[in-house]
């Protein structure tokens, strides 16, 4: 099975440069046959790469150890669970299943457009094929999974121990699922760059497979978030590592392509730019890849360094780069706006500035990240940034971005009046400044958190108005009350009220990140029977109560087990169990916290350190001073529940719907309201 | 912008400077003082940043800054006792000068760069494509607009799915 799989690799890579070559050939010359075998070449991939990555996994669950990738990310004593994970568990089998991804994305893609957006297909396959070529050069030539070891040993060296929980084997492959969709529409720009057809239409096709990868690469960042937190025991959960930063590239230019296509949507503008941003977010993608793989950076991720593969990266994403900006200059001319701009007060101007916004940030962290090499170059000296100077920078623009949530979606297309600001605003506004007056009277005291739950408050005011107005006129005009109104109006228009939605979740997970401020920690050395108190800033008070440590062995590891009481204002609410976990084949010792959790905030465990450990696990000290590093972390579920609201809104935008009106239909049935009803918009059937 | 958000900008603003001027008396200023030098630093002990490093020997150097902290000593004089000791290159939040100026300089210039670009796309966008209305033709009505905004309302609300 094994050998199967490392010989589909090579069939694959055969394959997938037949169909680059097809593909671009049959595009140009015309031949359809050619194009056709290009788009079969790209299914019979995907079917190849899935044989590859059964044959990793099959040879994870044997056991078989002579290959260096299963020993070196499993040993026997791994549950089956993480055996199967182990695909994903190291660099040479990620690529292998970024690939599988990328070839089930084409496919898939191929197979919804091969009818309907013919005349994009040859390119797309060309373009989509390339780069899963690539990747397959990349898997064989740098980071072969099948690589055999000089001898066979008897049992692998077993996984990461702070690999071996479930939101990190969730992370990574939601991470890949996202990169790898953004490769679609880029491909669908190559297409239209290469074809000509640069109008509205390419954008159309691909939009739903643009809010795919933005869905997955946001929940990939959130996993990786709330992994962080349980797992690394720090207490925070975002770290401004270089392979952090990373991830976040491709989705700060994503977020701002799914603004600005708006406008191209609705005015015929900004051709150019959503080309730009569509490029740059897969340029983006591939250059995360570098980054975490190359380990040019140093990073808590500890990526082996591997300069084959960084000189692989590099020369693909300098082709990229000169092949992307030849094409765009190229076809300069086919970029004219087809309206043009009424006024820098309106919707348009405000998703330009949006836009603005997003590329700053993604710059700045860009500039962060790569802060070393560039020291490194000039003075010989590497200079790393820390989450000091990445927060400085980006909290303004955070909140200028929170502060455009509000903005975009409520101001006029074209030219907002006075009359208009005043009506969509007024409101909003009071409610944004009265909650931050509120906040300060009952002593919220830190600027940039203050700013934030105000601004969280003015947009969430938008979004709620946004919703009621809708609901109440769709209840009028149908007659039906006000919760079916509100469920058909979402049912009807799913993109504008799942993007609100996820507008909302991003405020909520502001204000859970703004909740850092008001963070409470303590460390302390106690001994069994002795207690700690933590005030809450939410005022009650917390007792911690060390009552015993215990000692056993369990699957692959032996854990070191801390029992502590806790009670709010003195009543008990619970127990939390902060582990040492010491790892039989890596020789680790890993801490696992134990976290209480309430709607508001996080009471977070860490077990510290142990008074001679070892004598705890031979069980010669049943009673050793422990010490505890205890914070109380406001707000933190806060940003759990802003990414699960996030997601539940673009699922709500990416949800099937009918087939799209007849255009002219639609313009006869609008009814255009009476003057008197222009502050409120009517529901129209069509 | 009416009277009322006036005064609640006005309201908040005040609140603001308020919170400014209060935060700089904290109760414990050597923690802080110590926890701030501390954020600065990367741990010369691993790949973490100093405040999150597991390293029993971070664990030591954290409680060494503490102890100075407590000695009256300020976050620049106990980044720099750090430094003296293990090198420049674990400073994490760079100084303003020489290439660690670059680093604070180059993303606000970036900005402004983008912000002068932004509008200068914005006036010449004014100036391109078709306008709306046709040379000649006299200038809508209030009523007009209002109509049209509506119109334009519920095309958005239809034009919603692809």
């Amino acid at each position: 099975m094994t050998q199967i799989g490392e010989v589909a690799l090579w069939i694959a890579l055969l394959l997938s440069l037949w169909g680059a070559g097809l593909g671009f050939a049959g595009g140009r010359k015309g031949r359809g046959d050619w194009v056709l075998s290009a788009e079969r070449s790209l299914y019979a991939v995907f079917g190849l790469l899935v044989v590859s990555c059964a044959a990793i996994i099959s040879s994870f669950l044997r056991g078989e150890y002579q290959y260096r990738y299963v020993a070196g990310y499993s040993n026997r004593d791994l549950s089956l669970f993480y055996k199967i994970t182990g695909l994903w568990a190291g660099q040479t089998g990620s690529l292998v299943f970024w690939a599988a991804l990328l070839a089930l994305f084409s496919a898939v893609a191929v197979l919804q457009n091969r009818r309907r957006n013919r005349e994009f297909m040859p390119y797309v396959v060309g373009t989509l094929s390339t780069v899963i070529a690539f990747f397959l050069v990349v898997i064989i030539t740098a980071s072969n999974p099948f690589q055999l070891m000089e001898f066979v040993p008897a049992d692998g060296r077993g996984l990461n121990p702070q690999l071996q929980n479930y939101w990190m084997t969730i992370h990574p492959p939601t991470l890949y699922l996202g990169f790898t969709a953004f490769t679609i529409p880029f491909a669908f720009a190559v297409s239209a760059l290469l074809s000509g057809r640069l109008d509205t239409r390419w954008i159309t096709t691909t939009r739903r497979w643009t809010l795919t990868a933005w869905f997955f690469l946001t929940n990939g960042i959130i996993f990786g978030m709330m992994w962080a937190y349980v797992e690394l025991g720090w207490g925070g959960y975002w770290f401004w590592d270089p392979v952090e930063n990373a991830s976040l590239l491709p989705w700060l230019t994503g977020t701002a392509y799914l603004h600005s296509v708006m406008i191209q949507e609705k005015r015929g503008m900004l051709k150019m730019w959503n080309v730009l941003l569509i490029l740059g977010t897969f340029l983006l993608s591939i250059f995360a890849t570098f980054l975490t793989r190359s380990g040019l950076i140093e990073s808590v991720h500890s990526f082996a360094q591997n300069l084959t593969i960084s000189y692989i990266f590099l020369g693909f994403l300098t082709v990229l780069v000169i092949v992307s900006a030849v094409l765009v200059w190229w076809r300069r001319a086919s970029f004219a706006p087809e309206s043009r701009l009424e006024s820098a007060v309106s919707r348009e101007a405000a998703f330009l500035l949006n836009n603005l916004v997003f590329v700053a940030a993604m710059l700045s962290v860009l500039w962060g990240t790569i802060f070393p090499l560039v020291s490194e170059g000039f003075t010989g000296q590497t200079i790393t940034l820390g989450p000091p100077f990445f927060n400085r920078v980006n909290l303004p623009l955070g909140l200028l971005l929170l502060a455009l949530l509000g903005v975009g979606p409520v101001i006029a297309w074209r030219k907002a009046t006075a009359r208009n600001i005043r009506r969509n605003f007024a409101l909003p506004v009071s409610i944004g400044v009265v909650t931050g007056v509120v906040l300060w009277i009952v002593g919220a005291r830190n600027t940039y958190a203050l700013l934030t739950f105000a601004l969280g408050a003015f947009v969430m005011a938008t979004i709620v108005i946004e919703f009621w107005k809708g609901t109440r006129a769709r209840a009028r005009i149908e007659g039906e009350g006000v919760a079916p109104a509100f469920i058909h109006l979402v049912g009807r228009n799913r993109r504008r009220y799942g993007g609100y939605l996820v507008h909302a979740g991003l405020v909520v997970t502001f204000m859970g990140f703004a909740g850092s401020a008001w963070d409470v920690e303590k460390q302390v050395a106690m001994s069994p029977g002795e207690s700690l108190e933590m005030k809450s800033p939410f005022g009650h008070t917390y007792t911690l109560t060390y009552q015993a440590m215990s000692s056993y062995p369990a699957t692959n590891m032996t854990k070191v087990v801390a029992t502590v009481n806790v009670a709010r204002n003195g009543e008990r609410v619970g127990v939390l169990a902060p582990e040492k976990r010491s790892y039989k084949q890596r020789e680790e010792v890993v801490s696992e916290v134990g976290i209480r959790r309430a709607w508001n905030e996080d009471l977070y465990l860490i077990l510290a350190g142990v008074d001679d450990i070892n004598a705890v696990v031979q069980g010669r000290n049943p009673r050793p001073i422990a010490t505890f590093r205890v914070l109380i972390n406001p707000l933190v579920p806060w940003i759990w529940t802003g990414g699960l609201i996030m997601s539940i809104g673009t699922l709500i935008a990416l949800w099937p719907g009918a087939e799209p009106k007849n255009p002219a239909i639609v313009k006869q049935r609008v009814r255009v309201a009476k003057p008197s009803e222009a502050a409120e918009p009517e529901l129209v059937e069509a | 912008m009416t009277r009322s958000i006036r005064l609640a900008l006005v309201l908040l603003a005040l609140a603001l400077l308020a919170g400014r001027a209060d935060a700089q008396h904290p109760p414990d200023v050597a923690a802080r003082n110590a926890a701030e030098a501390i954020s600065q630093l990367k741990s010369p002990f691993g790949p973490h940043m100093l405040d999150i490093c597991p390293n029993e020997q971070a664990e030591e150097l954290r409680n060494q800054i503490r102890a100075a902290a407590s000695g009256g000593s300020t976050p620049d004089e106990l980044v720099d006792q750090v430094l003296a000791r293990y090198g420049k290159e674990y400073l994490v939040v760079p100084r303003a000068e020489g290439i660690g100026l670059w680093a604070w300089l180059l993303p606000p210039v970036m900005l402004l760069i983008g912000a002068v670009f932004v509008q200068g796309r914005i006036r010449r966008m004014r100036g391109q494509g078709s306008a709306l209305s046709v040379a000649g033709a006299p200038p809508m009505s209030d009523d007009e607009r209002a109509q049209l905004n509506a119109a334009m309302r519920d095309f958005e609300r239809e034009d919603d799915e692809p």
